[in-house]
């Protein structure tokens, strides 16, 4: 990977956690 | 520049449901669907299809899927990988465990482990009203505490000798904006009318193990009466009263024939219409996350459903294991968001901590009441330990899993069975995680 395209790949992850919404079921861990 | 190749982290299925393949890129978290044609060659890693159709060829190398021989991909992989970690760091996952002690007593409660006896019966082992100012007092102190759920899990939180203390959390919390969801055995409910509805405990999870006997045969009280006809009635109150609930049954070769008669039983009782109802039918671990009672795991569970033609929607989404991938694959994928889920397996290695009655804290609800304790919370303070950091250092960077295209979606397994069996805590523990990933995506 070229260092552009990993700094996109890093931009694109932060604002993907700042926006991504619990999962609200994962809390009762249904394994 | 070097020669195109495709990327070691392609996860590639061919559709259940409609033609064509589905692809995920395991790091940089993109997804694509190719006609048959040239899924198949993709599938087969055939370098001829680098000269076909260009426009899918470009769109291949951009999205991941193709990429050069001197790129670096594992470290692109624990690139990604620490970010998503060192932010899921920011932030605690809280669960409150209010008593150990419980009115139930199932054969195969994983807690059986952990607690003695007497602590199981101790009813006198409730979290008291200091304990709960301490934690709202560290919960306002940091600034780590974000999030807007708590988890009520116990022995059994809803217990009617629980409901002053369970009360005096839900209506704290709800100063702070806090919502709760709790892991029930659904038996009490009747009692906890004031804090059970949209502006409290919005959520709870139950299980049925079977109709009547079959139920009441695992999940009996602590003296041995029956439970199963209260459960079901407190079910039908609460669906009426816009509470989620989710109801899991725990399946071996002595109920597995219970799935057939449960599903009619939902349908009968009409709590399929309910959106605020779901269900799903899990197997019970034996030792470790690889070994199952009487050899019933999820695929036996999966196909049990499929080959008895019990569902209109699909099976997938009842079955555990398969249901929380499915779910999320899905949502990530019709919202055009990256598909990763996490760097670890769960928040018991990032940030996750269970608070028990003495403010002892544990990062893992498996190792509840054991000499593996990572901290607690006293004088509104919160003080963890080195076994804490331990827990918090287990993600897929340091493990060898960042040389396999699903760790970002497994996260390396149970760290649990790990600390069980004296191995080195980054040891990857994969229970099969592969086969359920890839039956997930390919019902998309």
């Amino acid at each position: 990977m070229q260092n552009t395209e990993l700094m996109e790949l890093e931009e694109r992850l932060e604002e993907e956690l700042e926006e991504r919404e619990e999962f609200g079921e994962v809390c009762f861990w249904n394994f | 520049m070097s020669r195109l190749k495709f990327s070691d982290y392609n996860i590639v299925v061919k559709c259940k449901h409609h033609s064509g393949y589905n692809i995920v890129h395991g790091y940089r978290g993109n997804y694509m669907h190719l006609d048959n044609d040239i899924g198949i060659k993709f599938f087969n890693r055939d370098e001829t299809l680098f000269d076909e159709n260009k426009n899918i060829m470009d769109k291949l190398l951009k999205y991941g899927f193709l990429c050069y021989e001197d790129t670096d991909e594992m470290s692109a992989l624990k690139h990604v990988a620490d970010i998503m970690h060192n932010k899921g760091q920011e932030k605690y996952k809280v669960t409150i465990i209010p008593t150990y002690s419980c009115n139930f007593r199932c054969p195969y409660c994983f807690e059986n482990k952990s607690f003695t006896k007497e602590q199981k019966c101790n009813e006198k082992n409730i979290m008291s009203i200091e304990m709960v100012d301490n934690i709202f007092d560290v919960i306002e102190k940091h600034d780590n505490f974000k999030q807007k759920v708590i988890h009520l899990f116990g022995g059994e939180p809803l217990k009617r000798d629980n409901l002053e203390i369970i009360s005096y959390i839900v209506n704290k919390g709800l100063k702070h904006g806090l919502k709760f969801i709790a892991t029930t055995n659904g038996y009490d409910l009747e009692y906890f009318k004031d804090v059970l509805n949209s502006n409290g405990i919005t959520t709870i999870q139950i299980t049925l193990d079977g109709l009547g006997e079959l139920h009441n045969k695992t999940r009996h009280l602590h003296n041995g009466m029956p439970t199963f006809e209260k459960i079901i009635d407190n079910i039908d109150t609460y669906l009426k009263k816009d509470i989620s609930i989710i109801v899991r049954t725990n399946i071996s070769l002595s109920n597995i024939d219970e799935i057939k008669k449960l599903i009619y039983l939902y349908k009968e009782k009409g709590w399929l219409n309910y959106k605020n109802f779901a269900y799903y039918f899990s197997p019970i671990y034996k030792d470790s996350v690889d070994e199952y009672m009487d050899n019933i795991d999820y695929n036996t569970i999966l196909k049990y459903i499929e080959d008895n033609g019990l569902i209109d929607d699909l099976s997938i989404c009842h079955v555990g294991g398969y249901r929380n991938i499915y779910f999320r694959l899905k949502s990530l994928i019709r919202n055009n968001r990256m598909v990763l889920f996490d760097a670890e397996r769960c928040s018991a290695c990032n940030n996750g901590i269970m608070i028990c009655p003495d403010g002892t804290i544990y990062t893992c609800d498996e190792m509840l009441g054991t000499e593996n304790k990572c901290g607690q919370i006293s004088d509104g303070r919160l003080i963890v330990n080195d076994l804490y950091k331990k827990w918090n250092s287990r993600y897929v960077s340091f493990m060898e899993c960042s040389k396999c295209k699903y760790a970002l979606f497994c996260g390396g397994g149970c760290a649990v069975e790990n600390f069980r069996n004296n191995l080195d805590i980054n040891s990857p523990i994969c229970g099969g995680y592969p086969k359920l990933f890839d039956e997930c995506l390919s019902n998309i």
